[in-house]
């Protein structure tokens, strides 16, 4: 009766480096979580996954025993949930019912910077071309310059299924370091007195709950007219919206806001841990996807920036903007527009940046969607 | 590097941000026309 150690103890036997690497992080995105509070809702669930998968013969992922298959429970949940992208349309209902679009119709020119501040998805797109990627390999890593975690699943999904769990955990993390990532772009490309500009907004503003409603309607009809191939991203989270205005479904929008978003919460982010294994994950592109999605951050922030000094240019002195505000375009809510609130009243305590900064990080989430429906449909039109 | 990719990287890039300004103006008028339409009014008032 000999038995080798392989045989009785496979998964310690099967151990590479690559594992304890890959458990390693697993246990930094938990500390993450935990200690530092960074997007725990998605980071713990990224970890723990991330250990789950990484011992050799683990039975939450399909192996191969005696020549029969035995199907492991992650992989069931990755092929009901994000290759068919039941998981990520399931959240922008979540979110949907979260936002309120009201903030928009204080001052909806600010809406504009919901497409200004995704200039950084576009250069780092351009830029990962650079380094070798394809065409869809490159937008799916720029996308993660969204500052949308579901948006950057289904492109990446999509496009560039092998580099899904880098970027899933590039999104995620970066839009937890928004307020190390943003200060110091716009610290550099801002002015003291730029920085201290008082905004007029109309904070009073009502908005009726016609308006409400109709606009999640005329939204999706237009981007159905427009881009279609954007509406499962937009229609969904819309649908959610048109759930929490409507007025007459306040249990089913609290459901969504609440169970649901919780739900898919949980089952989203150990599901996306499926793809974090070693063999997947330990590899040079997984770092300069990484590098990459700080460049996309990055150059999101600028391009917020850039484009409302632009904007002041021509702008009466009473109607400028403070520069900071436009860094709030990108999808991070309302991460970014408390960064940029906190930063403002640094700048001067009496100035209160929170109601453009909300008005603008509300035009970044339909903006980021929109950017991400669009590539899905122009990288395949150039191949 | 494959300077075909490049070209067409950038060409995406020209068209997605173009694309991505024309919806927000669009939006834009949508948000200035239905608020117009259907203004706030105080209903407590009725």
């Amino acid at each position: 009766m000999g038995f080798t150690f392989q045989e009785i103890m496979p998964a310690i036997a099967g151990m590479t480096w690559q594992h304890l690497v890959m458990i390693a992080v697993g246990c930094t995105l938990i500390y993450l979580a935990v200690k530092k509070q960074y997007e725990p809702t998605l980071l713990l669930p990224m970890g723990f996954g991330a250990i789950l998968v990484n011992f050799p013969f683990s039975a939450v992922l399909t192996q191969v025993q005696g020549g029969e298959t035995v199907v492991g429970a992650l992989n069931v949940l990755f092929d009901a949930g994000i290759a068919t992208e039941l998981f990520p349309l399931l959240i922008f209902i979540a979110i949907g019912a979260m936002i309120d679009f009201s903030p928009l119709f204080q001052r909806p020119s600010l809406l504009l910077f919901g497409a200004a501040a995704q200039f950084g998805i576009f250069m780092t797109m351009v830029l990962a071309t650079f380094f070798g990627f394809s065409l869809k390999e490159a937008a799916s890593i720029g996308i993660i310059g969204a500052a949308d975690g579901p948006t950057s699943i289904i492109v990446a999904n999509q496009f560039a299924k092998d580099l899904l769990p880098a970027i899933s955990v590039a999104a995620y993390s970066y839009m937890a370091l928004v307020p190390i990532i943003q200060p110091p772009v716009i610290k550099l490309l801002t002015s003291k007195s730029e920085r201290k500009i008082r905004m007029k907004t109309d904070a009073n503003k009502k908005v009726s709950r016609t308006t409400l409603v109709l606009f999640p309607i005329i939204i999706t009809v237009m981007a159905g007219l427009i881009a279609p191939s954007s509406l499962a991203l937009i229609g969904f989270l819309m649908f959610g919206n048109l759930i929490r205005e409507c007025g007459v479904l306040n249990s089913l929008s609290q459901t969504a806001q609440k169970e649901l978003g919780n739900l898919v919460t949980i089952l989203l982010g150990i599901t996306i841990a499926s793809t974090m294994t070693a063999e997947r994950f330990v590899q040079l592109d997984t770092l300069m996807i990484l590098g990459l999605g700080i460049f996309a951050f990055v150059f999101d922030t600028a391009g917020g920036v850039l484009f409302a000094k632009l904007m002041n240019k021509f702008l009466k002195t009473e109607n400028k903007i403070n520069p900071m505000v436009g860094a709030c375009g990108i999808s991070a809510f309302p991460m970014s527009a408390r960064v940029i609130h906190g930063m403002g009243l640094k700048e001067d305590p009496t100035n209160y940046l929170l109601m453009p900064a909300i008005s603008t990080n509300v035009g970044g989430q339909i903006g980021s969607v929109i950017v991400g429906g669009l590539l899905l449909m122009l990288v395949p039109l150039f191949g | 590097m494959n300077i075909d990719i490049l070209n067409k990287a950038l060409q995406i890039s020209g068209i997605g941000i173009a694309t991505v300004f024309i919806f927000m103006a669009v939006f834009y008028f949508v948000i200035v026309g239905i608020d117009k339409f259907f203004p706030y009014k105080d209903e407590s008032k009725k």
